[in-house]
């Protein structure tokens, strides 16, 4: 066996002499402290014991263990292990930090051994060994151990001794002898000098009970006298230089002097029920903000409405029998209802069907006209007479040009996956009436983005260095830029959109993806007439555009490029901030598989929406892909917002009312309560910066850390011991009940842009001013001696598992939801649909029907050749052809996942396969 | 990082070994467990007794002299490393390390549970528990033998939930 050590190990002679002890060979090999030994150990620890069979022993007191051991002479007794940990976890960290200075300096207080010196001495007395008769892996350890301090300092031991007998006595061993002589070379108690000084610290026991809540909230208790000192001079005084909250009359509009903030949130396509995941991405993270500028007394306005153009909604419409129009309004309606169970409080809620959306549209494409910003170009479309439409991709099939598969998509063949274009397929028929369509050629415009592109990067790279874009937003937009903009068509073939306004196009209108983003302003437009105020003012307006990642090169790209084109001074985005993707618990959300949470589903599971907002931001998807998990969100509600922020509150608000009359008492700082003061500045700061730069899910831990702090004030301070006691223990029970009751109304404020309906639950339990809902650097005294609060009650219920788990089951897809709009993937809601998307319920029902269809057809057939006794490879052809279709079949119920087809019609990669 | 009095209660719940009283000493972190007149020091010499106790010396590496080595060096590794993370810092090392060495090794010592695994457990859960799903995806090896160990029956009290973690890679990329 090896062991391998650096020079003068004193830790060695624990394995040395127990080799030695019981005669086993030990081969010592050198090796440096800087060298890596154990493969999986960062850091180093030195001796370590080379099993040979790729096992290594790194812990000293193991090693000489296992040596005796192998020599049939450990001992197992309680004693020995105690008397190891001992010396492992008790004496090393003193004796370490002994010899360090020792060998190092040269000086020493003993008086640092004295406590464990005495102990070992008391435990010693009348005895040879540590453990019994003998000598064990205790003697070895603790002997070696002492042995470099002994040897250096001879006036070490004489104080303890019973301890110096015993050490004595082994000393005189041969095999301690041996050992001594083979670490240190012979040459004494200088060669441990180098080791002693390379060799890694015990680390002494953590001082305070670290739980994990203190883990994370690991911020320098510490506080300056200056912090202090600010703290209190702006609790005591701050409210005469606070601002009030200002007044907000609609119609909002930009005023001179303000910070007048334009926020949007991606608008989601009307027909599909929003998902969790849309709505963290998208209308709630931008009301967060909204919140936080209103509390910030910014002159802000959200907007946000459905889109609603597009063939999607043509397609349904179809199906259900209503024209466009009303399927939009039932939409909207349910949109707009769930938004409002949300509390997203937009400042105004529209849609892209208006008169405005035409003619602000129609406007910019004539500007861009005019200055020569759109291309025309022929394109060949599949057009099926007997519907009477083009048809997009997806609603087209055939036999496959490259490899003759008979059931290819329109855009890419199933079989050799190659991406084709619809007009090149053999054969092609409409999906949903099996007509064999015709090639047409239509002429479209393209709007010529190449041409723009240098204007476009000096707006960007403008913009990006002064405003907040979230990474992902800087990455899509610098890579569209680098791979060289391409133009891009801007009108479509269909009936249900807005119309072209050019002679020879009057039929066509707006492709969605133009003609979406420019809801933004018209929906602005319907909430005022002065619209322009806001959208052509790029001077005095701030743009901050809300979306998740898919939409970004939308946003960044082709939006700017039509303003830009356009030349109407109109006011670009200047902040974009997007999300990554919400996963839903191991998976992604599907409407279609009845997996996950949608919108209209949230009110009926009888969780508030105030905890499914803290939820969702608190997992928000930032900067890299988050999960939805029920077991997190019952954690997370019973840990922070019940035993942390809602116990803090209510347990303050009670003892206040059930000791003072509900009345705040007079407060007389002390310094600890100053320390409090300016510790929750500090979090108060973090919480406004984080905020301003929308780093939404941090700034929110700042407010659990305050609570938390509040917590710990009170525990220290034990105001309900105090009351009992007399004049100046109640009235410092006061301060304390008073201090904290002033930091819930803090809270209360700060929670506005997460949890409005709970903090004005709190407000009103405390009877706050509104002038308490503003933010600025300062933790103010608005609660004042004398300030009568209302009625606590407790904020929020536990949540059950039971409840829980039953949610989870129910959720997770084991129920068939027949009116879907096919999977969704993890994609959060675009602000336009893909034009080839997800299929619809009426391509499904169709489909469905024809496919059954076919199979019944086709088993016929084979049925036929069988009796027939055809040709075997006759018989195998159309097996081949009816499994396919039995397969598609099952593709098109539901029953397994169908690769959605073509949003590579954007040439974009779908995000993973589905599991 | 870890609650020593409730991680040894647990501990011995889940050896059924009854009429156990355990204090910890606040400044040293010591534990002292009594049980039936007996006085025993130190968190890994009270889990090792404990096992005894119960007749599992299947836990503490039985009569192999290596096994019952590596048994001693991870309990050492529990007091000295884990329970004495002073920053963050600290505790990323602990967990890389640990992560590194159950690459190969379903359990502490191979196939086996042993008392490592549950102390280990036990200790390292309040960090593992605050770790994104990232990071969890990144100490991959540590993930999966954290939701190992927390499955195993009677390891984890009543009172105890799971750490949750997500069974499908994520993120590209990740694993160190």
């Amino acid at each position: 066996m090896k062991l391998l050590t650096d020079k003068g190990n004193q830790h060695s002679l624990k394995a040395v002499i127990a080799a030695s002890v019981t005669g086993i060979k030990l081969d010592l090999k050198e090796v440096g402290y800087t060298d890596q030994v154990v493969p999986y150990l960062r850091k180093n620890r030195l001796p370590v014991l080379d099993c040979g069979n790729g096992d290594y022993i790194f812990s000293a007191n193991s090693i000489c263990r296992y040596l005796l051991a192998q020599g049939g002479l450990d001992v197992d007794d309680t004693q020995v292990d105690e008397w190891l940990e001992w010396e492992a976890t008790q004496l090393q960290p003193v004796l370490g930090v002994f010899l360090a200075s020792l060998y190092g300096s040269g000086k020493a207080n003993v008086d640092s051994l004295k406590s464990l010196l005495t102990h070992l001495n008391s435990l010693l007395q009348g005895k040879q060994f540590l453990v019994g008769k003998g000598i064990s892996a205790a003697d070895i350890s603790v002997w070696a151990a002492l042995y470099p301090a002994q040897a250096s300092r001879s006036d070490l031991l004489p104080q303890y001794p019973n301890v110096e007998s015993w050490f004595m006595g082994l000393s005189g061993q041969s095999a301690f002898e041996a050992g001594v002589s083979a670490v240190t070379n012979g040459k004494g108690a200088g060669s441990f000098k180098a080791s002693i000084l390379a060799q890694p610290l015990v680390p002494m026991p953590v001082a305070d009970a670290r739980t994990a809540k203190d883990e994370e909230s690991s911020v320098s208790e510490d506080v300056s006298s200056e912090e202090m000192e600010g703290a209190r001079q702006a609790w005591l005084y701050g409210k005469a230089t606070t601002p009030t909250p200002r007044a907000r009359n609609h119609p909002l509009l930009p005023e001179e002097g303000q910070r007048n903030v334009l926020i949007t949130s991606a608008l989601p396509y009307v027909n599909n029920v929003p998902h969790l995941g849309n709505i963290i991405g998208c209308v709630l993270s931008a009301d967060v903000f909204s919140r936080f500028c209103r509390l910030r007394n910014y002159n802000s306005l959200y907007i946000c409405g459905t889109d609603e153009y597009g063939t999607a909604t043509e397609t349904k419409a179809l199906a259900e029998g209503l024209t466009p129009k009303q399927i939009c309004d039932k939409y909207y309606k349910i949109h707009h209802d769930i938004y409002k169970w949300f509390s997203i409080d937009f400042d105004h809620f529209g849609r892209t069907t208006t008169q405005q959306q035409t003619e602000i549209a129609q406007d910019i494409f004539l500007r861009l006209h005019e200055r020569d910003f759109l291309l025309r170009d022929t394109v060949e479309q599949l057009l099926c007479v007997k519907c009477n439409r083009f048809l997009a991709d997806r609603f087209v099939e055939g036999t496959c040009p490259l490899c003759n598969y008979p059931d290819a998509r329109g855009d890419q063949c199933d079989k050799c996956s190659k991406l084709i274009n619809a007009t090149e397929l053999k054969n092609p028929r409409c999906k949903i009436c099996n007509d064999s369509p015709i090639i047409k050629t239509s002429e479209h415009l393209f709007l010529d983005l190449p041409k723009l592109q240098s204007r476009l990067q000096v707006y960007y790279d403008r913009v990006s260095a002064a405003g907040d874009w979230t990474a992902n937003a800087k990455h899509v937009t610098s890579s569209w830029l680098r791979d060289g903009l391409k133009p891009r068509c801007i009108t479509r073939d269909l009936k249900w959109g807005t119309p072209v306004p050019l002679d020879g196009f009057r039929e066509k209108v707006f492709y969605v993806w133009f003609d979406a983003p420019i809801g933004y302003p018209s929906i602005t437009a319907n909430y005022t007439d002065q619209w322009e105020k806001w959208w052509k003012n790029p001077e005095q307006v701030e743009l901050y555009n809300f979306m998740a990642k898919d939409n970004i090169p939308f946003h960044s790209v082709i939006f700017p490029c039509s303003l830009i084109g356009a030349d109407d001074n109109y006011t670009i985005v200047n902040h974009l901030i997007a999300t990554e993707y919400l996963n839903y618990e191991d998976g992604k959300f599907s409407k279609s598989r009845g997996i996950g949470v949608f919108g209209d589903m949230a009110k009926d599971t009888g969780i508030p929406s105030d905890i499914w907002r803290f939820y969702l931001l608190y997992v928000r998807p930032e900067t890299m892909d988050s999960t939805f998990s029920w077991a997190d969100l019952m954690l997370k509600n019973n840990s922070e917002l019940l035993n942390n922020l809602g116990n803090f509150i209510n347990r303050c608000l009670a003892f206040l009312e059930k000791n003072f009359g509900g009345v705040v008492p007079e407060m007389a700082l002390e310094a600890d309560d100053e320390r409090l003061l300016a510790l929750v500045t500090r979090e108060l700061r973090s919480y406004k910066q984080l905020l301003e730069k929308s780093k939404i899910r941090d700034a929110l831990r700042h407010i659990l850390n305050i609570s938390r702090l509040g917590n710990q004030h009170i525990q220290a301070n034990q105001p309900w011991v105090l009351v009992k006691g007399g004049d100046k223990e109640r009235a410092r029970a006061g301060t304390v009940t008073g201090l904290c009751t002033n930091i819930s109304c803090l809270v209360s404020t700060m929670l506005i842009p997460y949890m409005p309906v709970t903090s004005r639950t709190i407000q009103e339990q405390l009877n706050a001013p509104a002038e308490c809902n503003v933010i600025t650097e300062n933790f103010v005294c608005y609660l004042v001696p004398g300030h009568k609060i209302g009625t606590p009650k407790p904020l929020f219920d536990k949540l059950d598992p039971a409840l829980i788990d039953n949610l989870k089951k129910k959720f997770s897809g084991q129920k068939k939801q027949d009116n879907g709009s096919g999977d969704v993937s993890a994609t959060p809601v675009s602000s336009a649909p893909v034009v080839d998307g997800p299929a619809t319920p009426a391509a499904d029902a169709n489909e469905v029907q024809r496919l059954t269809d076919e199979v019944t057809k086709q088993g016929s057939v084979v049925r036929k050749l069988k009796s027939e006794k055809a040709e075997k490879s006759e018989i195998d052809k159309e097996v081949k052809k009816l499994l396919a279709l039995k397969q598609e079949l099952a593709t098109a119920s539901g029953q397994n996942p169908a690769t959605p087809d073509s949003s590579s019609s954007k040439g974009k990669k779908k995000k993973g396969g589905k599991k | 990082m870890a609650d020593i009095k409730q991680d040894l209660k647990a501990l011995a719940r889940f050896l059924d070994v009854k009429g156990v009283k355990v204090n910890v000493n606040s400044e040293t972190k010591v534990p002292v467990l009594t049980l039936n007149g007996m006085t025993v020091t130190g968190l890994s010499s009270v889990a090792n007794y404990l096992a005894k106790t119960a007749g599992r010396r299947d836990l503490i590496g039985g009569n192999d002299a290596a096994e019952r080595a590596a048994v001693s060096q991870w309990l050492e590794y529990r007091v000295t490393e884990i329970d004495r993370c002073h920053s963050e810092k600290d505790v990323s090392t602990v967990l890389k390390e640990l992560n590194s060495y159950l690459e190969t090794r379903t359990f502490f010592l191979g196939e086996r549970v042993t008392l490592p695994d549950l102390l280990i457990m036990y200790g390292v859960r309040s960090a593992v528990s605050l770790l994104t799903f990232q990071e969890k995806e990144k100490f991959m090896h540590l993930s999966r033998w954290c939701d190992n160990v927390q499955s195993i029956e009677g390891v984890l009290q009543k009172q105890q939930t799971p750490v949750f973690f997500v069974k499908n890679p994520l993120y590209a990329g990740v694993q160190s």
